[in-house]
């Protein structure tokens, strides 16, 4: 299981021990590795270091969209990129263990939050973080693949929280 | 014996005048067929009906008043519709009788459709697998997929492809959680960017929630629900009016991401 923070840089220090944090924040934390979702693209941070960065446009290639880490295979999507079927297939395809997603509303709408988040979990297979940024607020979710126990809605709209994802860490925290 | 030769003739004058005043109202609403829009989902609740006859009258009901309370051109039925014939499971059954009764189903939807001219789709269930089935107005049999109808791309299998209205008739489904109204019909509505139509068999031991489906932008609550039952349990027609232009129009957006894809 992969430890995953979700929620603001400040508010972490509640939380100890993590592998990953995932945060709107556009201030970097020199501690830790993030994944921070922005307006204009995401970027991978590990120790204050850029590792990986996808800025939002249409991607030339699919290869885009993929954060390629030593161990850890994100995609990094936005909007409507979520609920794109051939491209959530495709990425199936390509192994990713992990997605994070942007997505921008003019107000909270949980169909839409669910048709990107929970739609793309069970697409590609995999864990789908989705940061959701409306005017008023910054929400953070996790969608699972649904199973014959769960509906793979496990948090959905969190100003921040501590989630324990199944992917498969490998040499990924050992290294920290 | 007179007298109930009398009784017969009288009740069949009466049957056909019944039936000619639904055609002519039909006509009379001046139904423009060459444009598809007026569609219905049936959920249908189970009976075992004792013959052929009786599941037609049944259907036709139901057909006559999708019709009436709205100018429904294309009716899509769950799957299983064959199985309503079987007083046994189809474990005791030959193969044989499986076909024969399948084609009794067929005939009955054929009969209904061109008596009504409406467009009728359905699946049959053979020992577990689907078998799908499209009847024009005329009560002939659609082979075609996807099927165009009236300028509209209508099928039953799951593709990338250029498609309108993605038809999914459906057996019973197995309840796991709360979300389970986002069904896999209305997150392919989401995905693929087309309207779905599920219809559901209910009633006795069978569970499901039948729906209409669209991209979330080609709806007013911005919620991709069209149109879905109120029960899961309990017969019910849902029809509604598509605009197939805002399919194109939300499709559209995406255009971009085309070449993408342009060599897989």
């Amino acid at each position: 299981m992969l430890k995953i923070y979700m929620g603001p840089i400040l508010a972490s220090t509640e939380f100890t021990k993590f592998d990953l944090g995932v945060t709107s924040d556009p201030s970097l934390s020199v501690i830790g590795r993030w994944m921070r979702i922005m307006k204009e693209g995401a970027v991978f941070d590990d120790s204050g270091f850029i590792a990986a960065q996808r800025r939002w446009r249409v991607p030339v290639t699919l290869e885009e969209v993929v954060l390629s880490m030593p161990n850890l295979k994100m995609a990094a999507l936005y909007n409507s990129e979520l609920r794109m079927g051939r491209l959530l297939r495709s990425l199936k395809d390509m192994k990713i263990d992990l997605v994070t997603g942007y997505l921008r509303s003019e107000s909270y709408n949980p169909y839409e939050l669910i048709a990107s988040g929970w739609g793309c979990a069970q697409t590609t297979g995999v864990p789908t973080i989705v940061v959701n940024i409306t005017p008023e607020t910054v929400c953070y979710s996790l969608f699972l693949k649904m199973d014959e126990v769960s509906d793979g809605m496990i948090s959905l709209a969190e100003r921040y929280t501590m989630v324990s994802v199944p992917v498969e860490k490998k040499e990924y925290t050992q290294k920290k | 014996m007179k007298l109930f030769r009398e009784f017969l003739d009288h009740i069949k004058k009466l049957f056909h005048s019944r039936q000619d005043t639904i055609l002519v109202q039909r006509e009379d609403e001046n139904l423009k067929l060459d444009e598809l829009k007026y569609f219905a989902v049936v959920q249908f609740e189970h009976a075992n009906f004792r013959s052929a006859k009786e599941l037609q009258n049944k259907i036709r009901e139901i057909v006559r008043e999708a019709i009436l309370s709205s100018h429904v051109q294309f009716i899509l039925f769950p799957a299983g519709m064959n199985l309503e014939l079987y007083s046994t499971s189809q474990d005791s059954l030959s193969d044989n009788q499986i076909s024969r009764m399948s084609d009794e189903c067929l005939k009955v939807f054929s009969n209904v459709a061109s008596a009504e001219k409406v467009f009728i789709a359905y699946a049959d269930l053979v020992r577990g697998k689907k078998i799908f089935h499209i009847l024009n107005s005329n009560g002939k049999v659609i082979v075609e997929d996807p099927m165009i109808v009236m300028g509209i791309k209508i099928t039953f299998f799951e593709s990338s492809g250029d498609i309108d209205l993605f038809l999914a008739p459906s057996f019973t489904k197995k309840w796991i959680g709360d979300y389970e109204s986002f069904a896999h019909a209305w997150l392919y509505s989401q995905q693929e960017c087309v309207y779905t139509m599920e219809a559901y068999m209910v009633g006795d031991h069978y569970t499901g929630q039948s729906g209409i489906y669209a991209p979330i932008e080609a709806t007013d609550a911005l919620n991709g629900i069209i149109k879905q039952a109120q029960s899961k349990n309990f017969g019910e027609i849902l029809i509604a009016e598509l605009d197939f232009s805002k399919i194109k129009e939300a499709r559209s957006k995406n255009s971009e991401y085309d070449r993408l894809f342009a060599n897989k």
